[in-house]
């Protein structure tokens, strides 16, 4: 779920009869679109040159598409075609984008190779990192990637689902740090402000219905878990999250509007609507 | 920055396609939400003398209630703190309550303890492979198996009758209990129903014992079950514990038709 620039708000789904939805901010469908994505999974908003497109993934399909804000393609990225040791191609199941400043396109496969694809504008391959394994440059359902630009020097922000961490690299693909949130089985990273927003789709040991939203300060110390346990520290080290209430069952995302207000759609939660949490 | 700025909305009254018609916004109340379960860890199910029982902080403004005489805790049940130390076989039931929530679902946990090793498998059913170690080993071991089938503690059968041929050393007794696996998803089913007799040195049977257990209504979460045959108490010297699987897996299920697996981690002597 995304906003765009005039305040309506996006939701993939991957319905095909409507794979995007566009409410107003107080939940009245304006428009939806879409009936070829049915494995549609991520979906990004990016303003490129005063205009806005949406990069959208498909785990079923295997593809990335950029499209204008009504549908129209403009871009089409198929699988890399990378081989792996046994001497197959690699499976292509992407489920998040990220575009820098450049126009860069970062592809995180979180259900297929776990790799982290590279491409330009024009959607040719530039580079990859990550791979599965247990390594600190590694992952274990790369389910989410967002460009974190809170200091000076802009930074790959990347999941780490069945980790429970959040992993930093550089534009590079090299590896710089790692923020563990043990029980937190968080989706993708979204920045907002100073805040790092992440919808935790299940916690403690994965129950189902167990997800609530985790909230990330400056420092990326969990301050904040809306539906969850409020967070502790112990020595330093954050204590395992769980839920508290059962507000949320599977968060899968958090949009955060320009009055700082959350809106979380779900994934298998019994058809709900999303569910929106005004700030005061 | 905590979760009390936060005002919880209900879901959005959202999507009538007509534009026309106004935009309400229903904004939950505390009174609506339940709260969630309590989270339970326990050292050890199976132990010789005691075992503790820890729980995390329930949510602030809330108490975690429990029993241990078999009935549902509510607000007149006993708190629970950071631990419970537990000295015998027990059933403690625990749920979340206060802060004006819904009270929570409950958690139910048994524990057993016990007694050095008083009977041995003669004759057991055969498992299947990979989940097949020795019966008379594994079954008697007092270890709780995991979460995890494939721990190596659990054995696993593909079949609809099952016959283990206990002895024993000719201490009292009030009956068995028979830990199994409860998972669905993984086509794992517990037992729909037990049988037990027991005999003295003179072949006579003491006694039987029969229950059955509901194994193909759907349940959704993987689960320990512990299914009891009780007796009064008796002095066996020798016992045939009777096993009878769904025939089939239902027909809800994506196996429907196939044979259920059951999974076997612990035959207890109570």
């Amino acid at each position: 779920m995304v906003q765009d620039r005039s305040g309506r708000i996006l939701l993939l789904t991957n319905h095909t009869q409507n794979n995007v939805l566009i409410y107003s901010k107080d939940g009245r469908l304006l428009d939806s679109w879409g009936n070829t994505f049915p494995g549609a999974h991520g979906l990004t908003i990016k303003d490129e040159g005063g205009e806005e497109f949406l990069y959208i993934t498909d785990t079923e399909l295997g593809l990335i598409v950029k499209t204008t804000l009504d549908g129209q393609e403009v871009l089409r990225i198929l699988n890399p075609q990378r081989s792996q040791a046994d001497g197959n191609i690699r499976p292509f199941s992407p489920t998040e984008t990220a575009v820098a400043e450049n126009g860069d396109i970062y592809v995180a496969d979180g259900y297929g190779s776990q790799y982290i694809y590279v491409y330009d504008q024009q959607g040719r391959l530039k580079n990859e990192f990550g791979g599965p394994g247990p390594a600190a440059h590694q992952f274990f359902n790369a389910h989410g990637i967002a460009i974190d630009e809170r200091d000076s020097t802009p930074k790959l922000l990347i999941t780490a689902r069945e980790k429970n961490q959040l992993k930093y690299f550089d534009f590079a693909g090299n590896y710089l740090s790692t923020i563990d949130l043990p029980g937190a089985y968080i989706c993708r990273p979204v920045l907002h402000r100073t805040e790092v927003y992440l919808a935790t789709i299940w916690s403690g040991n994965k129950a189902s219905r167990s997800g609530f939203i985790s909230i990330l300060d400056q420092h990326n110390q969990l301050v904040s878990a809306p539906g969850g346990l409020e967070p502790r520290y112990h020595n330093g080290q954050l204590e395992r999250v769980s839920q508290a209430i059962m507000l949320f069952q599977h968060p899968h995302d958090v949009c955060i509007d320009e009055d700082d207000n959350l809106y979380i759609p779900q994934w298998n939660a019994g058809q709900v609507y999303p569910i929106k949490l005004y700030r005061v | 920055m905590s979760g009390q700025h936060w005002v919880i909305v209900a879901s959005l009254a959202v999507c009538y396609i007509s534009c026309h018609r106004p935009s309400t916004t229903n904004f939950v109340q505390v009174e609506d939400v339940q709260l969630s379960r309590p989270h339970v860890r326990v050292d050890e199910v199976f132990f010789p003398d005691s075992t503790t029982v820890y729980l995390s902080k329930p949510p602030a403004g809330c108490l975690t209630y429990f029993t241990n005489d078999g009935q549902p805790p509510n607000l007149h049940s006993s708190v629970a703190g950071d631990s419970i130390l537990v000295g015998a076989t027990s059933l403690l039931r625990f749920r979340n309550i206060g802060g004006g929530y819904q009270a929570s679902e409950e958690v139910d946990i048994e524990l057993f303890r016990l007694h050095s090793q008083i009977h041995t498998i003669e004759t057991a059913a055969t498992p299947k492979a990979p989940y097949d170690q020795s019966a008379s080993v594994l079954l008697i071991d007092q270890q709780k198996g995991s979460a995890n089938f494939r721990d190596g503690r659990w054995l696993g059968y593909q079949m609809t009758s099952l016959l283990f041929e206990l002895t024993f050393d000719g201490s009292l007794t009030k009956g068995i209990t028979l830990s199994v696996m409860e998972d669905q998803n993984s086509w794992i089913f517990a037992p729909d129903s037990l049988a037990v007799q027991f005999y003295d040195e003179t072949d006579t049977l003491l006694t039987q014992a029969h229950m059955t257990y509901d194994a193909a209504r759907v349940k959704n979460e993987s689960a320990f079950r512990f299914l009891s045959l009780e007796v009064d108490s008796i002095r066996p010297v020798r016992a045939r514990l009777f096993i009878n699987n769904l025939a089939a897996i239902p027909e809800w299920h994506p196996g429907s038709g196939h044979t259920p697996w059951l999974f076997i981690d612990e035959i207890i002597l109570r």
